[in-house]
């Protein structure tokens, strides 16, 4: 799998690391924190198709990227860094 | 019999000017430069080659490409011996040396023949139905007879003495094969100026053209092969490999190949690799693999000389080889007629081409009239004879169903042919059947991938040539590149015409799978007993699951699946193919990394000090680390050891701790972000001062642990552990990046800019003051414990943490790595007068544990902070990663195992890591388990070895005896549970 | 007292083999290269890159590319993230930098972080090959392109300097603790073209 990267280019995907989905971390200040925390840790979303996720250019940039990726044929639709989208 | 008999007196594309000698199973031979070791061994009239895998029955060489399921030989001798090699890609070398496999005492009498007798036992699913009961039988009985009995060659047993690379390519289009449709499309793309990368398996580049008489551009097509691979190499921006097999393909136009640099010589030239792993990454691939030609299914049909009539072909006009004298051709295709023709035309008596098919194109049986050869149309072959030697008669069964014989040593058999499509499945897409090709053809294909030739059903030579002009052209202009269109090389519209047919009921083994020995009564047996679907099918029968992976076998198979429980090919489809499609030594994967080069060193600054001062090391991670440096005298590890600690902690020492992990944080709000990523606070954390703190995972549980020294209002050095180090970055990566990209912070490894190194002992501070007193004040008033101070020492930026992780007076002084060596050797020069000694990684282990301090055993992952007694760290004022988490009652229930001391009750008894704590009296069950040692350390000051572990409500225990129970080593013993401290509790060394 | 020495440790050539006649490849050590790496303070890229170009006349890339003036050039490692370098500067380079450029970056003295070697030669595409995982070619990499990449399991900043007898040349900077390692794998790699090490 080859995965575009903003700042470097194409790379090989043996530079990055994958972290998961890219589910929010809840607020902490809320009530029922502890639950949200639990979902957002633990209970990860896994869809058949495109899916976006986090992945750290570990041997080139550095940077954390959200990567849209279908999941059944490893296409990558688009990367960005994780500092301009919407994590 | 005359060496070389069988060998043609012109012709060929073989070098007669060179000859080459060579040995078969220790006879020697001489054959020609441009030879294989099959052409070869058929020329010198070799026709036994092998035994089969199961049944050990005589084979001979089948094919002339590297689909050949039977001539499997060991080649080489020695420690390069190699087995399983097959004979008809091995290209011959002067010296060459090979063997024939899987019999003994020889080749031509195998006692293993035994196993044909036996028959009955090794059908399909032999071994799920026969080794059931009893269970102890398996090892004792039944595996060392069957791998005595079946299986394949030998490896060698010894060290492989060459080397494998990998490398990386790029292009705009790969092309893989360079066959006709292959050679066309490398012609058009190349000449359009786009990066073009042309793989073929074989030594010459040409595919059939190098095999067939036909045609191109009017002129014979091994010229025309010859003439067009003159014009790419030509090219700047063509790169042609030869002899390298595209395997795989994988995911971003990724492909594998591997290159077989040196397998053609004796041995490697100097300096040069046997092969090459080649990562190819290509924006477009065009597809021109060719295809295969199919065996029919009758009885006997695994008898040396009956071959593929392609094959046949090979042999003849290739190598100028007459794999026989007296031949006949059977088959249901117009294009093995031409087998019958060209053996006609080199001199080979053919007596029959026998076609299963009722009526055949005219011009065929003008010609087979012309060469005076004897047609038998709706005929079929029913029986096979023969002696040592290989076939001597086949029964032909007129379309009158008249039996009669016919002597013959050689028989040429096609069924028609397959696309060699295996690299289009690679992804997960499968192929489709098409009835007009009577096979399986590409239909989804992996992104970027066209497929041109008969890869794509397209058999004829002109319309090859048209598809890779064709697709080649589209190739290169969806990479960006125009092309001035050109006409596709010109070639005759051959007859190619073919009726399917898949196998002919037969009372004697009629064989599908030759490498792996199934037939067709293993298929039907399959049938019957209900693995009807194609992957149980390859399962139960292993159809397919050699190292061929059933290139020739697979489709005669699934047809005679197809046939019995009354389904289409479309319907029954079939099995996937997976990369590797060609055997890949593991060597070649593994490249430069093996042996020592398995992953890279890193060494610190001090490594060459350490190296004269007589240290062992340890890995830690990529890391060598100084374990103790031994002195003379000293014998074992722990004399050493033990010494290193009692000279800290009465004199001093000084240790490497470069490799731990160290990060600069800067920004405004590196204060607020270092709160968030720890547990306790550092905004409050005054400049020229150090705090321990740790770091949670977001689940909860630690992470890592450390100590931060604030420079500056915005300026801070992290410290991680050595293992966690790169964790630890990417951790506060994605806190800075994608929790709280609004926060002005910057991060960046030092760990390889500092060399630093931990001077602990009474005599640390006068030793320091020796060292750096004229330009730095290290008096306890100047600098306290926890304290820190950045200074110039020998005009080289220097920096002073007072931290100790010994409990001794300690301190780390840090100087830029390229003067880490110069720094070591002037700590070494002041400290003599102190009496200092170097101390390595396990004396820092002792006395960390004798501290109770935690380390990697502790932190390991299960582990929260209150587990591991730093509870009271955890800030109630703010958030920070982990809070929540942490918070959860499974993480703060009371029983949790907790962190305590050990002291064996025996003062002599030795402790162990991994022992688990158990009730004085428990049973050692898992239900009385209550937790485990994680360190333990022999203590030079309390003269017994000491531990910690983690026990239920341990600190609350202490005083209370358990058992450490470790029936993996033996081990025994009472213990007391006791503070984690067990040296200086006061602390008083520490501030002293 | 005697001044610290610097020293490319750990001895990296000390294994190296003598040239055979007709090498293809040069390596050699970039010593007491000064580096130092510089990142945006946060709102603070414009002003920056001014105090950049006034500072040295450099335009910092915004890519990973390497721009230079006559003693200094930055490399682009990630986003408002760069690696400056300077000739003889050795850890003097992060200090002339901060007196520059005051709070606009962090700047961070990496001069002992990394040793740097310049490579050459007719066959030096060839050798690289084996073990950076990225397109070298002319068309791909031109001179002053720059990447952040790992090769035979090592990290390295690898750029293309300007043309050096006809050849391709390149700098390739790997983590201090790994030059050995990046030498053993670079020699096996070179060895089948011949490799010519040169004094630095």
């Amino acid at each position: 799998m080859r995965i575009p990267c903003p700042f470097c280019g194409e790379r090989d995907v043996s530079e990055f690391a994958y972290h998961g989905d890219t589910a929010k971390r809840p607020d902490p200040a809320t009530d029922d924190g502890q639950r949200r925390f639990f979902e957002a840790v633990y209970l990860r979303d896994n869809p058949a198709g495109p899916h976006r996720e986090l992945w750290y250019h570990a041997q080139g940039c550095r940077s954390w990227l959200i990567v849209t990726r279908d999941v059944r044929t490893h296409e990558v639709l688009g990367a960005a860094l994780a500092t301009r989208g919407a994590a | 019999m005359m060496p070389d008999s069988n060998r043609l007196a012109s012709g060929g594309l073989i070098d007669r000017s060179k000859t080459i000698g060579f040995s078969f199973d220790g006879r020697s031979y001489r054959g020609y430069a441009g030879d294989t070791l099959a052409s070869a061994l058929l020329a010198n009239d070799v026709r036994l080659v092998g035994r089969s895998f199961k049944y050990h029955r005589p084979r001979g060489i089948m094919t002339a490409g590297p689909e050949e399921p039977n001539a499997l030989v060991e080649l080489r001798a020695g420690a390069r011996r190699e087995p399983n090699t097959r004979a008809t890609t091995i290209a011959l070398f002067d010296g060459l040396e090979a063997w024939s496999q899987n019999r003994w005492p020889s080749l031509r009498y195998d006692v293993g023949a035994i196993n044909w007798l036996l028959s009955p036992l090794f059908v399909a699913g032999f071994y799920y139905k026969t080794f059931m009961w009893p269970a102890a039988f398996w090892e004792k009985v039944y595996e060392p007879a069957i791998r005595r009995a079946a299986g394949l060659g030998r490896a060698s047993g010894e060290a492989d003495p060459d080397t494998y690379e990998k490398i990386n390519a790029f292009c705009d289009v790969l092309i893989i094969g360079g066959g006709a449709a292959g050679l066309a499309a490398a012609l058009a793309a190349g000449r359009s100026g786009a990066r073009i990368m042309l793989c073929d398996e074989d030594c010459t580049l040409g595919g059939r053209l190098n095999s067939d008489l036909g045609e191109v551009d009017g002129r014979p097509g091994a010229d025309w092969a010859r003439h067009v691979t003159a014009e790419l190499e030509a090219l700047p921006n063509v790169r042609i490999l030869s002899r390298t097999s595209v395997f795989g393909v994988y995911d971003g136009g990724t492909y594998g190949a591997l290159e077989r640099v040196s397998d053609h010589l004796a041995e490697p030239q100097p300096h040069q690799s046997r092969q090459r792993y080649w990562k190819i990454v290509a924006k477009r691939a065009v597809l021109a693999s060719g295809a295969i030609e199919r065996p029919i299914v009758f009885g006997g049909n695994d008898r040396p000389g009956v071959m593929m009539a392609a094959g046949v072909r090979s042999y003849l006009n290739r190598y100028a080889v007459k794999p026989g004298r007296r031949a006949a051709v059977y088959t249901g295709c117009d294009d093995a007629w031409t087998t019958a023709f060209d053996l006609a035309r080199s001199g080979v008596t053919v007596t029959a081409i026998i076609d299963h098919r009722a009526t055949v194109a005219p011009q065929l049986r003008a010609e087979a009239t012309r060469l005076a050869i004897p047609v038998h149309l709706g005929a079929d072959v029913t029986q096979t004879r023969g002696g040592r030697r290989g076939l001597q008669a086949i029964t032909l069964r007129r379309a009158d169903g008249r039996e009669q014989g016919l002597p013959v040593d050689l028989l040429a058999m096609s069924a028609g042919w397959s696309p060699h499509l295996a690299l289009t499945t690679h992804l997960g897409h499968r192929p489709r059947w098409s009835e007009a090709h009577a096979a399986f053809v590409p239909d989804a294909l992996p992104p970027g991938m066209s497929v041109a030739g008969a890869a794509a059903g397209a058999f004829g030579l002109a319309e090859a040539l048209r598809q890779g002009t064709a697709l080649g052209t589209a190739a290169a202009e969806a990479t960006g590149f125009a092309i001035t269109a050109a006409p596709a090389p010109r070639a005759d519209d051959e007859p190619i015409a073919l009726a399917p047919f898949w196998h002919l009921g037969s009372s004697s083994k009629a064989f599908i799978d030759f490498q792996h020995d199934v037939t067709s009564a293993d298929v039907a047996l399959a049938a019957r007993e209900g693995f009807r679907s194609v992957e149980l099918l390859k399962r139960y029968t292993t159809l397919g699951m050699a190292t061929d992976q059933g290139k020739t076998s697979n489709i005669n198979g699934q047809a005679m699946m197809a046939e019995l429980t009354g389904r289409s090919m479309a319907e029954i489809g079939t099995t996937m193919f997976r990369a590797p499609a060609t055997p890949v030594a593991i060597g070649a994967l593994a490249g430069h990394h093996r042996g020592r080069d398995f992953r890279p060193t890193r060494l610190t600054a001090g490594h060459g000090w350490a190296e004269q001062s007589n240290a062992s090391f340890v890995e830690a991670g990529a890391w060598l680390r100084a374990q103790w440096f031994a002195q003379p005298g000293e014998t074992d590890w722990l004399t050493t050891v033990s010494r290193e600690v009692r000279d800290v902690r009465s004199k001093v020492g000084v240790c490497d701790v470069s490799t731990l992990g160290k990060i600069d944080v800067q920004g405004s709000d590196a204060g607020t972000f270092l709160d968030r990523v720890y547990i306790n606070m550092f905004s409050t954390l005054p400049v020229g001062k150090t705090r321990y703190g740790v770091m949670l995972r977001e689940d909860g549980l630690v992470m890592d642990d450390g100590t931060a020294a604030r420079f500056a209002p915005d300026h801070y050095v992290v410290s991680t552990t050595t293992a966690n180090a790169a964790k630890v970055m990417q951790h506060l990566e994605h806190a800075r990046q994608v929790l709280w990209p609004e926060l002005d912070v910057q991060l960046v490894s030092v760990t390889e800019q500092w060399s630093q190194y931990s001077i602990a002992g009474p005599g640390a501070r006068q030793l320091l003051d020796r060292l750096l007193g004229d330009v730095v004040d290290v008096s306890d008033a100047a600098l306290p414990y926890l304290g820190c101070v950045e200074f110039t020492w020998r005009d080289v930026p220097a920096r002073l943490f007072r931290v100790s992780f010994s409990g001794e007076l300690g301190y780390e002084i840090a100087v830029p790595a390229q003067y880490g060596d110069a720094a070591i050797r002037a700590i070494m020069e002041a400290g003599a007068e102190f009496g200092i000694i170097p101390y390595g990684t396990e004396a820092l282990g002792v006395m960390r544990i004798e501290k109770g301090h935690v380390a990697g055993n502790e932190i390991n992952g299960t582990t929260t902070a209150a587990d591991l007694g730093l509870g009271r760290m955890m800030s109630q004022k703010k958030d920070y990663i982990g809070r929540v988490l942490a918070h959860r009652p499974g993480l703060t229930d009371p029983d949790r195992p907790t962190l305590v001391g050990l002291r064996p009750i025996n003062p002599m008894a030795r402790l162990r890591a991994g022992a688990h704590m158990l009730a004085l009296g428990a049973a050692p069950t898992t239900e009385n388990d209550e937790g485990y040692v994680t360190s333990i350390a022999f203590s030079p000051a309390l003269g017994h070895w000491i531990g910690l572990a983690l026990v239920k409500r341990g600190p609350a225990r202490h005083g209370e005896r358990m058992r450490a129970y470790d029936p993996v080593r033996d081990g025994d013993t009472e213990v007391e549970l006791v503070s984690p401290v067990f040296i200086d509790p006061q602390g008083a060394r520490l501030h002293g | 007292m005697a001044e610290h020495s610097p020293s490319s440790s750990p001895a990296t050539f000390a294994d190296a083999a003598p040239a055979p006649p007709g090498s293809q490849v040069t390596i050699t050590e970039r010593a007491d290269l000064g580096l130092a790496t510089l990142q945006a303070r946060k709102g603070q890229e414009a002003a920056l890159r001014e105090a950049i170009r006034q500072y040295c006349g450099v335009m910092l890339p915004d890519r990973p590319a390497v721009a230079s003036a006559d003693t200094i050039a930055f490399a682009g490692l990630g986003p408002q993230h760069w690696l400056g370098m300077a000739d003889g500067s050795s850890h003097r380079l992060a200090t002339a930098l901060k007196a520059a450029i005051g709070p606009l970056a962090s700047i961070v003295d990496q001069s002992g972080g990394y040793v740097v070697f310049r490579v050459g030669g007719p066959a030096i595409r060839d050798v690289l090959a084996k073990g950076f995982p990225i397109d070298l070619h002319e068309r791909a990499f031109p001179p002053g392109a720059a990447a952040t990449t790992v090769a035979a399991h090592i990290g390295a900043i690898i750029w293309r300097n300007e043309d050096q007898d006809g050849c391709a040349s390149f700098d390739i900077a790997v983590f201090r603790s790994l030059s050995r390692s990046f030498w053993h794998w670079f020699s096996e790699a070179a060895a089948e073209f011949g490799c010519e090490v040169r004094p630095s």
